[in-house]
């Protein structure tokens, strides 16, 4: 496995050599802007990115420096995933797999390359973490849990979906659940009220951008789908920053829907025979739930923010290559 | 075998995941890219006006910022989408005029 793993990271290395040499891009500059004001005027979200980008723009400020530590925080963050499978007791493979999937799958990309994409490795970081943590949490232990989220929250608000995604992760180890379910979900709840995140249900980013609630999740169906297609069949391209979903025809929307609302379905009735792909639909349909509600009309669901929700999918298809023991 | 196939796969991601990284190393190379798999899609043709005004390609930028007002036309395109294309676009024209 060790000469295995050195070849997996030479590969991460030659994919994101370029961005070496790549500089900031899109809203990256609005991040300068931003994190170039006095903290006093900074907006009480996602502090942690805000930081790290002040503590960057004032020691290390070139964009070489930024690509680098989105590099490292990927790195991590598949290391990460590669615990968190073997603590799921996949094989050694398998877990190996989950980690190098996410390091070299082409979906990730965006949450590398993408500089303001930070929030989502913050946020994904926070999560595992915390999955990785509630595994054997038991006592007092449950403060790092909870504090690997508020970790992830404070990169990006999403991570607050860990609130569900641990309890999901203590269901497939068959660990007893320790904390009652109803305060995770009413931490969710209060979550959910504190950000004012119902406002923006039908509300959009800005004035005038009404967007009906129904418009809304028919493409964003379609988008969770496509990203789901790429995910699964990622060696044919199809990879952009701003995909065309305006012209997907309402039907296709519609099918999309329809799908989306059968892998509930579909992993209720996988959770015994086969658990890791119940646990891989599910986790995915948590980390994506969210975006289905929460209207930004300036992007419909892109490919760094369905980075949390690719986990599930990297753990589910690599536990395909065999299982360590019976899970319960 | 099964650990070739292993292999085979993740060295075809890491393939795609190179071309991806590519994409991403500036302004002109995010938004040409995107302009060409979304081709009538408005935001893409004028991020893409944007970024070659900022290179200094001033009659490119003014071109594509021409297309971008004539996607936002299209039926299929949401009337916010359409508005805020033809605002960027005034403001833009606007300002490189300011400028020349």
């Amino acid at each position: 496995m060790g000469w295995a793993t050195a070849g997996v990271l030479l590969l991460a290395l030659l994919v994101y050599r370029p961005l070496i040499d790549a500089g900031f891009v899109y809203e990256d500059h609005t991040w300068q802007q931003a994190t170039s004001q006095p903290a006093s005027t900074w907006r009480p979200m996602r502090p942690l990115m805000h930081l790290s980008w002040w503590v960057q723009a004032r020691y290390t400020p070139s964009p070489r420096a930024f690509h680098v530590a989105n590099i490292a925080l990927h790195l991590l963050l598949a290391l990460l995933v590669g615990v968190l499978a073997s603590r799921l007791r996949v094989s050694p493979l398998a877990a190996w797999l989950a980690g190098s999937m996410v390091l070299l799958h082409p979906l990730t990309v965006e949450s590398v390359a993408y500089l303001s994409a930070r929030t989502e490795l913050f946020a994904a970081i926070g999560v595992v973490a915390a999955c990785v943590l509630a595994v054997t949490a038991h006592g007092w232990r449950w403060l790092l849990v909870y504090g690997a989220l508020v970790f992830g929250m404070a990169g990006k608000e999403t991570a607050a979906m860990g609130l569900l995604l641990v309890p999901l992760t203590r269901w497939v180890v068959g660990q007893r659940w320790e904390i009652p379910l109803g305060v995770n979900v009413a931490l969710l709840a209060t979550a959910i009220a504190d950000r004012g995140w119902l406002t923006l249900v039908n509300l959009g980013e800005a004035g005038g951008m009404r967007i009906e609630w129904l418009p809304w999740l028919l493409i964003q169906s379609t988008a969770v789908v496509r990203l789901t297609a790429l995910s699964l069949v990622p060696w044919f391209g199809g990879f952009t920053v701003d995909y065309d979903y305006d012209l997907i025809p309402q039907a296709f929307r519609l099918v999309a829907l329809l799908t989306l609302c059968g892998l509930p379905v579909l992993a209720w009735r996988l959770r015994k025979s086969q658990p890791m792909l119940a646990f891989g639909l599910a986790w995915m349909l948590i980390a994506v739930g969210p975006r289905l509600l929460i209207q930004t009309p300036r992007s419909y669901f892109n490919e760094h923010q369905f980075s949390v929700g690719f986990i599930g999918f990297a753990i589910a298809g690599a536990s395909l290559t065999g299982q360590a023991e019976p899970r319960r | 075998m099964r650990r070739w196939l292993i292999g085979v796969y993740l060295v075809g991601c890491a393939w795609q995941s190179h071309q991806q990284a590519r994409v991403w190393v500036s302004d002109l190379t995010l938004w040409r890219h995107a302009a060409r798999m979304a081709p009538l899609k408005p935001r893409p043709a004028l991020n893409y006006g944007s970024s070659l005004a900022q290179a200094g390609d001033v009659a490119g930028a003014a071109s594509w910022w021409a297309h971008a007002a004539a996607l936002a036309q299209q039926p299929h395109v949401p009337s916010w989408d359409a508005q805020r294309t033809m605002r960027s676009v005034l403001t833009n024209l606007r300002r490189l005029r300011e400028a020349l």
